[in-house]
């Protein structure tokens, strides 16, 4: 069926084409959603409120202006960031590390890499603390820069890179763990 | 952002979200619930839409009230007499409210040659309204003058009065029968007869009781007037024919006054006052015994108390619910901004003195004093740094040479953190003085909702508790009062609808819910945020009338 009969009857409370958008969506933001939490259950309460924002938001949404998925991932990560600021967790023990390291480090996008090793860094990702987690996801995977990133998050755009370069050593380093616990348990 | 970026995320949104069950999901989406109100929120609604129910039905269809002749489902009688040479005049009107869809009219004129007898009737009957039956009756005999004038308006809605059958037989010269009205409930036949200065009236609306001896309970009061002072028309020579008639009991709609001593009840346009009673038991009224002529209702305490048109009355109350709140800040405010996301208001109660001051039956005006509590709760899952350690082989480092990026791990402070919930109780706390224009509406003898809307002045008002003291989530809290609350000068509007039901004599008591809404912001000019609460209470209310 046309998207856009389905995207118009929902609108209208049509239970049968919300369902149909459901089922469209649900999988994408479901990946999502599990980026930015701890566990399955969360990512999938992540997920329903999501899609009631989506649902109660519908009628503003223009079609010309970006495409229904990458519409309601936007509502899904502000749904999302609006949670996680109810529930902020201090950041302590935060260190700037020098800034020649930073900008190496932003350049350098660690999913940018082939799918095994994307399924080992979310994986890690799920396991890094929330700030960590949220700047990670913000920066590489959603395309966010750091005044964006800085402004929903509350926090300063210098804290943002940190977050993001700290991130970023920890995640790696889990991998590299990872792959020399292996190594080891070969040898 | 870039299309690849764009592309490698959904790439990897799509493998992580693989193992979704859509349906499963889309049966758990079902069942939540989008938006949930509180509970008092709905019930407020309610109970509103009940009372303005039964506060417009009331007003659409008035009860009936002993005892207050502006009502126009009282049944009235008007009656005149003269003894003055046998002369006898006599009106009555009656207000007859009755379940038929019947429009009676009837108008009888007759001349006695030994006299003259005149007799107009017109009766008009609306079902479920006021049915409004008229009869002029004048009648004039050779050695006297007899004058009657019957106005009818009888109501059984709430009287009880059933009118299941009258008939009207007025013996004349000829033995014409006419039959007026045959329908379900109301057949009056009138026979009118001439003869030798006989005149024989029988009007069976009275032989109601004999068929219905232990029917309903009726409200009317018959009161004479004679020029001559009080006439008892018991009396034979006073009412010539009401020997051999029932004309009197075509007057007795009802006994003023009954057995067990109750009080006699009295209409505004009530001239005479005396009892219908002996002229019931002349017109071969049978009754099993004397107390079922107690047809007045009883005395209520309802009925009572709206004879005696207290003034002054003095309220407890004691009410609980909940409340909102709208704080408003500039943009920048990122404290308040947290407040607002993490208050959460949890109860408001009530407690206070009134004094009352009835303007009218209807309408009174409540003042007094009244204290309000408001509680709301700041909750948050902060880490908590427990203990410090040194630790070995943790990274304390990364940096990138010559395009290598290498990890440094050496032995490092770690903190032990643990995760604590901490929770913060805020009180404002209000002394004030509430003025509130109240109308309360009767919808039976015991029952009255009420309606008032007014203003509350705030002399005192407190802050008591802790709340935010950064954007951050650290745990750290400050006094409330810190933020520029005001501590008096403060209006609120309110408003009140509600359910009163007498008790006793002179206690009453009642259910209202309340809305308390700020006109004003809580806190002073100064301060750089503005709070306004509105509460809603259901409280309980006992009235003592002086």
């Amino acid at each position: 069926m046309n998207l856009e009969v389905i995207i118009k009857k929902s609108i209208k409370g049509s239970r049968h084409h919300q369902k149909e958008l459901y089922a469209l969506l649900a999988k994408d933001l479901y990946g999502l959603a599990k980026r930015y939490s701890v566990d399955n259950p969360q990512a999938k309460d992540y997920m329903q409120d999501g899609f009631v924002k989506i649902f109660e938001n519908l009628h503003i949404y223009d079609a010309s202006m970006a495409n229904i998925l990458t519409w309601s991932k936007t509502i899904l990560i502000n749904t999302i960031l609006s949670d996680k600021r109810k529930k902020t967790i201090p950041i302590t023990g935060m260190e700037l590390i020098p800034e020649t390291y930073q900008n190496a480090d932003e350049n350098r996008n660690p999913f940018e890499s082939d799918d095994s090793r994307i399924t080992e860094l979310i994986d890690a990702l799920r396991l890094l603390p929330d700030h960590y987690r949220q700047v990670i996801n913000l920066y590489f995977l959603d395309g966010w820069n750091h005044q964006e990133i800085a402004d929903q998050l509350n926090i300063k755009v210098g804290t943002s890179r940190s977050l993001l370069s700290r991130g970023k050593q920890i995640l790696l380093s889990k991998i590299n763990l990872k792959t020399k616990t292996h190594e080891s348990k070969a040898i | 952002m870039n299309q690849k970026r764009y592309n490698q995320r959904d790439k990897i949104d799509q493998l992580l979200g693989s193992d979704l069950d859509v349906d499963t999901a889309w049966n758990d989406f079902g069942k939540q619930k989008r938006r949930k109100r509180p509970f008092l929120f709905w019930m407020f609604g309610v109970l509103s839409i009940l009372v303005l129910s039964v506060f417009i039905y009331t007003t659409i269809y008035p009860p009936i009230e002993v005892g207050n002749s502006e009502n126009d489902s009282d049944i009235m009688a008007d009656n005149n007499s003269t003894d003055t040479d046998g002369n006898i005049s006599l009106s009555q009107e009656e207000a007859i409210s009755d379940e038929n869809l019947t429009n009676i009219k009837a108008d009888y004129n007759s001349t006695n040659a030994d006299g003259h007898i005149s007799l107009t009737q017109e009766e008009p009957i609306l079902n479920k309204n006021i049915t409004t039956v008229k009869a002029d009756y004048n009648s004039t005999i050779s050695n006297g003058k007899i004058s009657l004038n019957q106005e009818d308006t009888n109501s059984n809605n709430n009287q009880g009065e059933k009118f299941s059958k009258q008939d009207i037989n007025q013996t004349v010269n000829k033995n014409d029968q006419i039959v007026r009205l045959s329908d379900n409930t109301t057949n009056r036949i009138i026979n009118a007869n001439k003869a030798k200065g006989k005149t024989e009236l029988k009007d069976l609306a009275t032989n109601t009781y004999q068929n219905t001896p232990q029917g309903k309970q009726t409200n009317i009061t018959n009161n004479n007037k004679g020029e001559n002072g009080e006439t008892n028309l018991d009396n034979e020579q006073k009412l010539p024919f009401s020997e051999m008639t029932s004309l009197s009991t075509n007057l007795e709609k009802e006994i003023a006054k009954s057995e067990s001593n109750q009080p006699t009840r009295t209409l505004a346009h009530t001239k005479l006052k005396y009892s219908l009673l002996p002229l019931i038991q002349l017109s071969e009224l049978k009754y099993d015994s004397k107390s079922q002529l107690s047809i007045l209702p009883q005395a209520s305490a309802a009925n009572t108390k709206l004879d005696q048109k207290s003034k002054y009355s003095l309220s407890l109350y004691s009410g609980i619910g909940t409340f909102t709140r709208s704080l408003s800040f500039s943009e920048d405010n990122m404290l308040q901004q947290r407040r607002l996301d993490n208050v959460k208001p949890l109860l408001s109660h009530s407690i206070g003195i009134g004094i009352n001051l009835e303007l009218t039956d209807k309408i009174y005006l409540e003042s007094g004093l009244s204290y309000t509590n408001n509680i709301s709760r700041i909750r948050d899952i902060i880490q908590q740094t427990v203990s410090s350690q040194q630790a070995d082989d943790i990274l304390i480092a990364f940096q990138i040479r010559d395009g290598v990026s290498q990890n440094i791990f050496g032995t490092a402070t770690v903190d032990n953190i643990e995760v604590v919930e901490k929770t913060r109780f805020q009180q404002y706390k209000s002394l004030s003085i509430p003025i509130t224009l109240s109308y309360a509406q009767p919808i039976n003898n015991r029952f009255r909702v009420e309606f008032g809307v007014g203003l509350q002045y705030a002399l005192l008002q407190s802050v008591v508790g802790e709340t935010y003291n950064s954007v951050e989530s650290i745990g750290e809290y400050r006094p409330v009062t810190d933020y520029g609350y005001k501590t008096s000068n403060h209006f609120e509007f309110r408003t009140h609808v509600g359910l009163r039901s007498y008790i006793s004599k002179h206690i009453e008591l009642g259910v209202r819910t309340t809305l308390l809404s700020d006109i004003q912001s809580r806190t002073s000019s100064l301060s750089d945020f503005e709070d306004r609460f509105n509460s809603y209470n259901i409280s309980v209310h006992m009235t003592t009338h002086f």
